[in-house]
């Protein structure tokens, strides 16, 4: 197997169990068992506020709504890569894909706070939160692939004198 | 892993910063966009190291790893330090703007009584952190905040190799 490939797979596979770490807490409350720990996992980087969260048979996910459509649409992206690009080329490409999608979740994210303006709903936030996740996917799976060579080239060893 | 001890610098210093961001009352609302704190301590390792490479010396992405790695480890210890040692003193200032938000982005909703019992308990746990709390919590943090670092960090390493190559070229 090619190293592209190999550091792809891992990629991919730790995305889905990443994916499936903050989704697993409903079905685990569902058959009466504790998620807790998942819930304490995530805390540092979600507020996990009820009322902004999706919720599967009545237990909200681990993250809030917004931290979720990012999650799911990065490992959407990582799925979807290599039928748009070549693994073993792995080039980032243009910033411009990242900064539109930011800038709408920026916006969304903005009207929170601004009174006179329309308030974000579940639709905004899963929707700008999935086209930012998909975008930093495109980022991602390049800088991993290199990254990946570079821990098999032996990396660090290798810095120019 | 060699060279590994050049690391230590720069991500101590972002993960100084990482965490006083993150614990700050009104500062910690940065990762609410996206863990935006975080994936800014990664970013700011890899400047840092970068400042202290020698001339003829590169970046390269498995730097990024390693200052993502550490970053995220160092931040999650500071945090947890000042978690026990001045997060008592700050906790009602903490629950205050928490509540804050929560009213703000429940707009017309009162906040629901679960939450808020919830939020009490959260606030009586960080007026008094035991040891083991502390501990479970520094482990998990490290877990968490190392992924988020070490994205930013390989993204950081990632652009900037992108623009040598775009200059050299």
């Amino acid at each position: 197997m090619r190293v592209e490939t190999k550091a792809y797979l891992i990629l991919l596979s730790s995305a889905i169990v990443f994916d499936a770490l903050f989704t697993l807490p409903p079905f685990l409350m569902k058959f009466g068992l504790n998620a807790s720990i998942i819930y304490q996992f995530f805390h540092p980087v979600c507020h996990q506020i009820d009322n902004r969260s999706l919720h599967i048979f009545g237990y909200k996910l681990a993250v809030c709504s917004r931290c979720a459509s990012i999650y799911y649409g990065a490992t959407l992206g990582i799925i979807i890569y290599p039928a748009l690009y070549s693994l073993s080329s792995a080039k980032l490409p243009s910033l411009w894909i990242f900064i539109v999608p930011l800038i709408a979740t920026v916006v969304d994210f903005a009207l929170d706070y601004i009174s006179f303006l329309p308030r974000n709903t579940y639709f905004s936030r899963m929707i700008t939160g999935t086209a930012l996740g998909l975008s930093i996917a495109f980022f991602i799976v390049p800088a991993f692939i290199l990254t990946f060579k570079d821990f098999v080239k032996g990396g660090a060893a290798q810095h120019e004198k | 892993m060699k060279n590994s001890s050049r690391y230590y610098k720069p991500a101590l210093f972002a993960g100084l910063i990482l965490s006083i961001i993150n614990f700050a009352p009104g500062l910690n609302l940065v990762n609410c966009f996206c863990c935006a704190g975080l994936l800014v301590g990664g970013m700011l390792a890899v400047i840092f190291y970068k400042m202290d490479l020698q001339e003829g010396e590169t970046l390269m992405n498995v730097d990024g790893f390693y200052l993502g790695l550490w970053t995220g480890i160092f931040a999650a210890g500071f945090e947890t330090v000042l978690n026990i040692t001045i997060g008592p003193l700050i906790a009602d200032v903490k629950f205050q703007m928490f509540e804050n938000l929560l009213t703000n982005l429940l707009g017309n909703v009162q906040i629901p009584p679960d939450i808020m019992e919830q939020l009490k308990q959260a606030i009586a746990a960080a007026k008094n952190p035991g040891l083991i709390d502390s501990l479970v919590s520094f482990f998990l943090t490290v877990m968490i905040y190392s992924v988020f670092t070490i994205f930013g960090a390989l993204l950081t390493s990632a652009f900037i190799q992108k623009r040598v190559k775009k200059s050299v070229d």
